[in-house]
């Protein structure tokens, strides 16, 4: 038990190191802090604010149209079959000249999406001969209701478009391009 | 028949003979029909399931035949079909201009009839009557060389003669050629007529 | 030497029969040559040039489809002159093929899609507009033409032709505009039309029934059988979303020979049909109200137990379906005879018809025997109406060179590729049948040698046809004498022959006595129990064979009742006599039956006028039906069980030649629904009885060791492509013919005169 003083000195010595040591922390610490005090900030204010996403980035699916307000999908049914997590649903129906959908002779009488399952892999839009199912930029997909995350047709179609330069002329069999010639 | 679309006993009749002459029943589906048309003037369908009945072959079989012969009407044809010939003797010979005249004076371009049902125009790839370019052929007849006059001469003698066939003076040179009616041979008594496997080639035709 | 050719093909040499074509031989090679227009079962054309080989010491590329093999012969389907003639073959047939592959409903599993990927060029050089029809125009209510689609590989005109044996398809336009077509106005009106489709390498012919339902990708395939009639095709159930979206043959070169008739790939919408029942149901006072199984089953057996017990087992009846399978048929007529004690039990509402006397009561032959046969007669039989699958199997026999004779006096399907046709007068067939035995007597063309060794009571026939001269069979049935002679001389020197007629034939007088006549036809010219010498009696329901194998008929050997130990146990207890469906009709409209379970039937269906019949239903104390759809019987049911289709249970069905074979399920039955064993299980078990089985093998297994004919049968013997009993259980031999060694029994000819000879 004589190193009991021994041992007590160099506890003590121990302390006082670290207590300088801890100060020293603190002061660089606090200078970093006080470093920023001057400068804008970079927090954003989410939701009141967001950022930009980049432009690939693949959130919420949307179906697109064509110019004149046709419907792009033709319900085939490959993105259904390209989905890693089968999270697509499509059942299709044939145009008739009263009701037409979309070129050709078959468009989605059902789409869906379930959006838990999805893992926004993008293969849907590799995929799609028309471009009709494309990745939006909509990553606010948080609900309550489980059976609201089923995406239907109607929730992912994009509304009539007014007429632009981004949307392009519905193809057709006789003017040659596209999937139908 | 009163419909006009249907075959009278007699052709009936020799369509039935044709059906015995050739060593396969089935040949004489072309020969049949050949006759059925002169009958009518055009093949009804009608007309084509009645021979396909005759010689005993499906209809859509006798159907698929007729569709392949430029000469088999399936639409209803004027009383003179006049076949201007555009093969490369007669184009460079004027059949443009024979095709123009027609137009003018019957106001119908090719595949049209005239409302009156007198007069079909069509075109024929070549005729192999060459040294009469431009020529034509009405009905079963060769006509040309044409030029105007000669077409108008042509046109007044199918508009006067209820039953014209080869007049002189149009037809040209020589004694003309002209389509033969169709000379059908009769039966062979060596030939077994229900045997269909063992098709003797050629020897229908003595 | 032999009959083999040695062939190269790509570096692997292969022995291949002489005469084979050089698709055919690559394919034994392990090589693929890519094909549109070749198909196995098709004369090859070489109308679409994909096939091209080449081979040594031969100049250019060659049609390998319309080559057959030399010996010698060395072939490179990898030489690049075929390489570049293939990829130039691809680009011209997609110069004017439409790149409408999304909504094709070939798409995901289209040769043309496949030989493009696997044979074609990176792009096209083809940049012009192609050439554009209407979309799909109907060639039937079924069938759907695409005519840019088409690629002129004429598979469906020749399936037409060669193997339906019609024209209904046809070329026209033949040139630079050629299409194909059907008369304008006409249907494409044959009974097979839909194997067109599967023939289709493109996606030009379609299904109007399966247009845009599914991609091959949303469909999940299941094995299974038709169920439409008697000859037991083989087909792939494609499902989705809990529905058949099509049948598929599933080829069993034994069976439909790659084959489906229209009402079998067609006849499916019943399965899909919303009014599928789904929930048990119990009558409570004028209506029927949903229960659950425990109390329908407990109402069902209670009410049964109650007609038992207050009026005798006598005055209850079963009706069955035969389409229903094997276990439930077995398991009915052990709650028949066994639980409820009673020998009322049938499986058709109308009289039974007379049978041949040869034992078992079966076709003798196996439908690919049929290929065998030189000489085939056609009894009073339409297999285009009743086994439309067969009839192509005897046009195909014809081909072969088999003579066909055909004895109707209506102009069915087959008479027109008939060597002979005989017409008889109605109700003369025996009289005709009858005479050809006389013939054949009178002409010594007796098979002298099996009647001797095989036979016996030929003196007896000899008597009995005695005055059935061919003067007096013309002058009765119209026939003419020498028509006779043919018939009979072909029947008795081409031989082997094959005799085919509809088991209903024996339901008339004049037919049942033309049935015992060809059999005493088929045992004078000893043509039974070899390949292509067979008595088919043609039944005509999926599986009726099997209901006359597991005994569902009153007076007829039933299985016996198991022993607790397994094996036999005997007859204990099974009630004899017993009245026929078409006597339990009788007895329900003289209100002498009180209780009734239906099992599929629905008598009310067949005969929806029967006012007597009606009331007689009405006054039941109990009526039992299940079924897989509502029917006029169930409004007057106590108690309404919901069954399971085709494609939604296990089971076995026996086929027309006594080939066992499996169903698989496909799905779930809808709601509620039960497999009909099951449903008969347990209501078994709710009439007190210690039924046991927990799957349907188990039942199956049961049938196999009561059964003697299935003894040695399991599920996985029967598997995919089924077995035709009797199974030799010693080598595991299946028998195609019966009949082959008799043992010591002798076949008689027919024992009675036919005025008595009714068996049932």
């Amino acid at each position: 038990m004589g190193e009991v003083g021994c041992s007590a000195r160099v506890q003590r010595e121990a302390m006082a190191h670290d207590v300088a040591k801890d100060i020293a922390a603190l002061v660089k610490g606090l200078a970093t802090t006080f470093k920023h005090l001057g400068r804008p900030a970079t927090t954003v204010q989410y939701p009141e604010e967001k950022r930009p996403v980049s432009p690939r980035y693949r959130g919420r699916h949307m179906l697109m149209r064509y110019e004149d307000g046709l419907e792009r999908c033709i319900g085939c049914s490959l993105c259904a079959g390209a989905c890693p997590s089968r999270a697509i649903y499509v059942e299709a129906a044939e145009n008739t000249d009263g009701e037409r959908h979309s070129p050709g002779e078959r468009y989605a009488r059902r789409y869906e999406i379930n959006l838990i399952r999805c893992i926004f892999c993008g293969m849907c839009e590799e995929v799609c001969p028309t471009q009709a199912i494309v990745l939006g930029h909509d990553y606010e997909l948080a609900d309550y209701d489980r059976a609201d995350f089923i995406y239907t047709k109607e929730r992912l179609l994009v509304p009539q478009p007014t007429k632009g330069p981004t949307s392009p002329p519905t193809p057709s069999p006789t003017r040659g391009g596209g999937w139908v010639r | 028949m009163s419909d006009g679309l249907r075959l009278s006993a007699k052709t009936r009749a020799e369509i039935e003979r044709l059906t015995t002459v050739y060593p396969v029943r089935r040949s004489a589906l072309l020969p049949g029909l050949r006759l059925a048309q002169r009958e009518i003037g055009w093949l009804p369908r009608e007309a084509m399931d009645e021979v396909a009945e005759i010689v005993g072959v499906d209809p859509n079989a006798c159907y698929a035949l007729a569709t392949f012969y430029d000469l088999f009407y399936r639409e209803p044809v004027g009383k003179y079909v006049i076949g201007v010939c555009e093969g490369l003797a007669c184009h460079l010979g004027g059949s443009g201009r024979v095709l123009g005249w027609l137009k003018e004076r019957l106001g119908i371009g090719p595949g049209e009839t005239t409302a009156d049902g007198l007069f079909t125009v069509r075109t024929f790839e070549c005729l192999a009557a060459c040294d009469r370019a431009p020529c034509a052929l009405v009905n079963d007849e060769y006509v040309g060389p044409l030029d105007e006059a000669r077409l108008d001469e042509l046109l007044r003698e199918l508009r006067s003669h209820p039953n014209w066939s080869r007049v002189s003076g149009v037809g040209g040179r020589g004694s003309g050629a002209s389509i033969p009616d169709p000379q059908y041979p009769t039966p062979d008594p060596r030939h077994s007529t229900t045997d269909t496997r063992h098709p003797a080639p050629g020897e229908g035709r003595s | 030497m032999d009959n083999l050719a040695t062939v190269t093909i790509d570096g692997r040499v292969v022995k291949v029969p002489r005469g084979m074509n050089l698709v055919e031989a690559a394919r034994l090679a392990g090589v693929e040559i890519p094909v549109f227009c070749y198909h196995s079962k098709l004369k090859p054309v070489g109308a679409c040039r994909m096939c091209y080989v080449a081979i040594e010491k031969v100049p250019g590329v060659v049609t390998a489809c319309t080559t057959t093999v030399t010996d010698g012969m060395v072939v490179n389907t990898k030489d690049p002159r075929v390489v570049k003639a293939q990829q130039g073959v691809l680009e011209f047939l997609l110069a004017n093929h439409p790149l409408d592959c999304p909504v094709c409903d070939r798409g995901g599993e289209c040769p043309l899609q496949n030989n493009t990927f696997g044979y074609g060029g990176p792009v096209s050089r083809y940049v012009e507009p192609k050439r554009h029809f209407a979309k799909p125009i109907p060639l039937s209510r079924r069938i759907l033409l695409d005519r840019e689609r088409c690629i002129l590989c004429y598979r469906c005109v020749r399936f037409q032709k060669e193997i339906a044996g019609d024209e209904t398809l046809t070329v026209i336009n033949r040139g630079a505009r050629v299409e194909i077509a059907t008369l304008p106005g006409r249907e494409f009106d044959s009974p097979f039309s839909g194997n067109t489709i599967e023939l289709c390498p493109v996606g030009a012919l379609t299904s109007a029934l399966y247009r845009f339902k599914a991609r091959p990708w949303d469909i999940r395939s299941s094995p299974s059988l038709c169920d439409q009639c008697s000859v037991g095709c083989n087909v792939r159930v494609d499902t989705r979303n809990r529905q058949i979206v099509r049948l598929l043959s599933r080829e069993n070169a034994a069976v439909d020979d790659g084959w489906l008739c229209d009402r079998g790939r067609f006849g499916y919408e019943f399965a899909n049909h919303p009014d599928r029942l789904t929930q048990p149901q119990v009558r409570e006072g004028t209506r029927l109200r949903a229960a659950e199984w425990e109390e329908a089953l407990y109402q069902a057996a209670q009410g049964l137990r109650q007609v038992v017990s207050q009026r005798g087992p006598g005055t209850v009846g079963v009706l069955v379906s035969p389409r229903l399978a094997n276990e439930d048929l077995y398991l009915a007529q052990r709650l028949a005879r066994a639980v409820i004690g009673t020998s009322n039990l049938d499986y058709r509402l109308t009289p039974h018809p007379t049978v041949s006397p040869l034992r078992p009561d079966a076709a003798s032959g196996s439908i690919v025997g049929l290929e065998k046969a030189r000489t085939i007669l056609i009894l009073g039989a339409d297999p285009l109406n009743h086994q439309p699958v067969l009839d192509l199997r005897l046009k195909k026999a014809a081909s072969l060179g088999a003579r066909l004779i055909v004895v109707d006096e209506k102009q069915t399907d087959l008479a027109a590729f008939a060597r002979l046709w005989l017409r008889p007068r109605s109700g003369s067939l025996d009289t005709l049948a009858r005479g050809l035995v006389h013939l054949i007597l009178a002409n010594g063309q007796v098979n002298q040698e099996f009647v001797d060794r095989r036979t016996e009571g030929i003196d007896a026939l000899r008597a009995r046809v005695a005055d059935d001269t061919p003067e007096r069979v013309a002058a009765s049935t119209g026939v003419p004498a020498p028509l006779l002679e043919q018939a009979a001389t072909l029947l008795a020197t081409n031989g082997p022959a094959s005799i085919v007629y509809d088991r209903d034939l024996g339901a008339s007088d004049d037919g049942a006595a033309a049935v015992l006549a060809a059999t005493d036809l088929a045992l004078l010219t000893g043509n039974i129990g070899r390949d292509g010498a067979g008595l088919y009696p043609l039944v005509r329901a999926a599986n009726e064979q099997g209901a006359l194998d597991l005994g569902l008929m009153p007076r007829r050997p039933s299985p016996p009742t198991p022993s607790p130990t397994g094996g036999e146990g005997g007859h204990a207890g099974c009630p004899a006599g017993g009245m026929t469906g078409a006597e339990m009709l009788d007895a329900l409209r003289a209100g002498q039956l009180k209780a009734l379970y239906l099992l599929g039937v629905d008598p009310l269906r067949e005969l929806p006028d029967d006012r007597a019949l009606r009331d007689g239903l009405t006054g039941l104390t109990t009526l039992i039906v299940q079924d897989i759809l509502p029917g006029p019987a169930q409004e007057l049911a106590t108690v309404v069980l919901p069954g399971a289709a085709f494609h939604e249970r296990e089971g076995t069905l026996t086929n027309l030649e006594r080939r066992v074979q499996r169903l698989w399920p496909a799905l779930k039955p809808p709601g509620k629904a039960r497999p009909d064993w099951q449903i008969i299980h347990d209501l078994a078990r709710a009439l007190g009885t210690s039924f046991d089985y927990a799957q349907a093998s188990d039942v199956f297994a049961e049938i196999a060791s009561v059964v003697p004919t299935y003894r040695g049968l399991t599920y996985g013997k029967v598997g995919l492509k089924g077995v035709q009993w009797p199974l030799d259980v010693a080598s595991g031999q299946e028998a195609g013919s019966l009949y082959e060694d008799p043992g010591d029994t002798r076949l008689a000819f027919t024992p009675v005169a036919p005025s008595t000879a009714r068996i049932v």
